[in-house]
């Protein structure tokens, strides 16, 4: 096989989070998706071509894995940055609400 | 007295209740269950709005970027499940659908700006949905707390107004009133009765109530006895007569205890009917109150809540019980108010004309002379012009369309079809309140001012209401530096009133017709005069006195423009 394509799909689905745990939870899922692209795409042999997909719709465009590879890491962590604010917003409403 | 019936109707008051409750709870939740549905909707679509407005974005991005290649590499799809590599060339040549299978083919930046379009109209949609959402959520909210009250049968009162079809208010007739008969004085124990009301409270309240309900019913006897439209209207101000009679709503009484059991039914239906107009009191868990048919008066009496301190049945029982579910309720009825004109005076100011034809005429009648008091008719609130201007055709009263009108009408009470015009009567009248009143000196030079506007009386109508605010500053303060050209059209008409005013004033122009700021002196003379049946209790003069004060709050106009003229 000449180069294994993957595709990387544009994770923009909006999010609706009327509350903050509902939020929290879809970031939770959020990070486990870019997590699995993370991984996946460190774990390609150089030679592969990497596709991303046109949102909603069924057309792919040619990427460099690389580039790929560093986006989807830069993604993952402000993932995990805002999920971490957002823990800490929620534990420090549970304290001042506790005493 | 009777001892309260509360057994026996007991059980056919908890229907009663059930039935007549407003707020039951398998209702409210419905409601808030629709409400939420709605509220989850909107969420719903907007998201897919929003998902639909990046995608947008999306392809704008790519528009952006598209034509900085002459090709790409693309994987191209052929049916749903294959791709096949391929390249997208000519990457500045875009077609776009234009809805109903047209096309347009541009440039990647035409595209771009088609794309923004759209994009606007998208985020308008979410605007709208989430303007619903926002509402909705607050309407779920109210209705929660709607619930929690309910349940709790706490404080909230229900205010419900039964629409009966036949008391339409087109072509409603106006009723009128008896001439010079009594201002309704039952309306001004509109007190303020707080949902909560302490039981300390509620004893005076209810001496007050039962005295009211008294004298109501010796009213309405003897407004029976007159006629019957006038029973209507001497029963509670903003009755309307045949519908009145046998009146749907009631209102909930707070009142009363054993004291109130010795009234008969009759005169409960009555007091319920009277009160129709009242908003009183709230009583905590007691809710609906119908004066109905007076056997279920009996049964909504008992609907009150026995347990809290604040519930009084106005009607006959003391206790109540408490309906599950329901909330208290004041049954409201609207009623018809005869139509009150503006009285945009120009030169057909009939309405003082009037007043001064009724007093001649009385005076001719009367061959005592009478008090200057008496000879005024008191005229505390707008209803009381229309009383004081009721024509009598064929015998019979009508009425008046318009008191602005000069009528020549023979049998009219007020009018005087003798005379022609309506501005000599003007300035007669003008002449004679002048001639009348107790004038300090410094009030002559407004009265020159008065003729001579007179002479020149031209009233556009624009300049009416200050002209008139003026005269009334003019009869309230004392102010002779005020406008000495404010015409004079009320004037007349302000005498009388004025002398109402504290007996220490006297001024050329005296008071207003239309305002009800009254101090409480002023009150003394005249209540002998316009009631008859609540004379000089001294608990209603209380009653009235407050009463009264709470109108002046409302005619905020009138005092913003004196307050003018003072600055």
């Amino acid at each position: 096989m000449p180069g294994r394509e993957v595709r990387a799909d544009d994770r923009a689905a909006p999010v609706s989070a009327p509350t903050a745990i509902a939020h929290s939870e879809a970031l939770d899922s959020k990070i486990k998706l870019q997590n699995i692209i993370v991984d996946e795409l460190s774990n390609l042999k150089k030679n592969r071509k990497v596709y991303r997909q046109q949102q909603n719709s069924n057309i792919f465009f040619l990427e460099d894995r690389t580039d790929m590879l560093s986006e989807s890491k830069n993604k993952l962590d402000e993932l995990r940055k805002e999920y971490q604010a957002l823990e800490n917003s929620e534990t420090t409403k549970v304290k001042t609400q506790s005493p | 007295m009777e001892p309260p019936p509360e057994p026996e109707p007991e059980p056919q008051s908890l229907s009663e209740a059930s039935a007549a409750a407003p707020l039951r709870a398998p209702e409210v939740a419905r409601l808030r269950e629709e409400q939420e549905k709605v509220v989850t909707n909107c969420q719903e679509k907007i998201q897919h709005w929003e998902k639909v407005d990046s995608d947008y974005s999306a392809l704008q991005e790519r528009l952006r970027t598209l034509p900085d290649k002459l090709s790409y590499d693309v994987m191209v799809p052929f049916g749903p499940l294959a791709f096949m590599p391929g390249r997208l060339v000519h990457t500045n040549e875009v077609t776009v659908l234009l809805g109903d299978n047209w096309f347009a083919k541009c440039s990647a930046k035409q595209a771009i700006g088609l794309v923004e379009h759209r994009k606007e109209h998208v985020r308008k949609t979410i605007d709208d949905f989430k303007k619903v959402l926002k509402n909705f959520e607050s309407r779920v909210e109210f209705t929660e707390d709607l619930q929690k009250m309910s349940d709790a049968a706490g404080d909230i009162v229900d205010i419900r107004e039964e629409i009966k079809s036949d008391f339409e208010f087109k072509g409603k007739q106006r009723i009128a009133h008896k001439p010079h008969s009594k201002p309704k004085t039952s309306n001004i124990f509109e007190a303020e009765f707080e949902n909560e009301v302490k039981s300390k409270d509620l004893l005076a309240d209810e001496e007050l109530w039962a005295r009211l309900e008294e004298l109501e019913r010796q009213e309405e006897l003897l407004g029976e006895l007159d006629s019957k439209p006038d029973t209507g209207i001497a029963n509670g101000e903003d009755t309307v007569s045949s519908e009145e009679e046998k009146e749907d709503e009631g209102t909930g009484l707070n009142v009363v205890p054993p004291a109130t059991d010795s009234l008969a039914p009759g005169s409960c239906g009555m007091l319920a009917r009277n009160a129709s107009s009242h908003l009183n009191c709230s009583v905590n868990g007691s809710n609906s109150y119908h004066s109905n048919e007076e056997d279920e008066d009996d049964d909504a009496a008992d609907d009150v809540d026995d347990d809290d301190d604040d519930n009084y049945n106005g009607n006959e029982s003391d206790h109540t019980i408490s309906a599950d579910n329901s909330v208290p309720t004041i049954y409201f009825s609207h009623t018809v108010e005869p139509k009150r004109v503006r009285i945009n005076t120009g030169k057909n100011t009939t309405l003082k004309f009037s007043e001064k034809k009724e007093e001649a005429k009385r005076k001719r009648k009367s061959s005592a002379g009478s008090h200057a008091t008496h000879e005024l008719p008191a005229i505390r609130s707008p209803a009381d012009i229309y009383r004081v201007f009721v024509d009598v055709v064929n015998g019979v009263y009508v009425p008046r369309k318009s008191i602005l009108k000069s009528r020549s009408r023979e049998n009219s009470v007020c009018s005087d079809t003798s005379e022609s015009s309506a501005d000599v009567d003007d300035r007669r009248a003008v002449l004679r309140s002048l001639g009348r009143e107790e004038a300090p000196g410094t009030d002559v030079d407004d009265r020159r001012a008065v003729l001579r506007s007179l002479g020149r009386e031209e009233a556009p109508g624009t300049d009416v209401d200050d002209r008139r605010a003026v005269l009334r500053s003019l009869g309230r303060e004392e102010a002779p530096g005020t406008d000495a050209s404010a015409s004079i059209s009320e004037e007349p008409q302000e005498n009388r009133p004025k002398k109402l005013l504290p007996s220490g004033v006297s001024e050329a122009f005296s008071g207003i017709v239309i305002e009800k700021e009254f101090s409480s002196p002023s009150l003394t003379p005249h209540s002998a005069i316009a009631h008859h049946a609540l004379p000089t209790i001294p608990e209603r003069k209380e009653v009235l006195s407050e009463a009264l004060e709470e109108p002046a709050k409302r005619v905020s106009k009138f005092k913003a423009a004196r307050l003018q003229q003072r600055n």
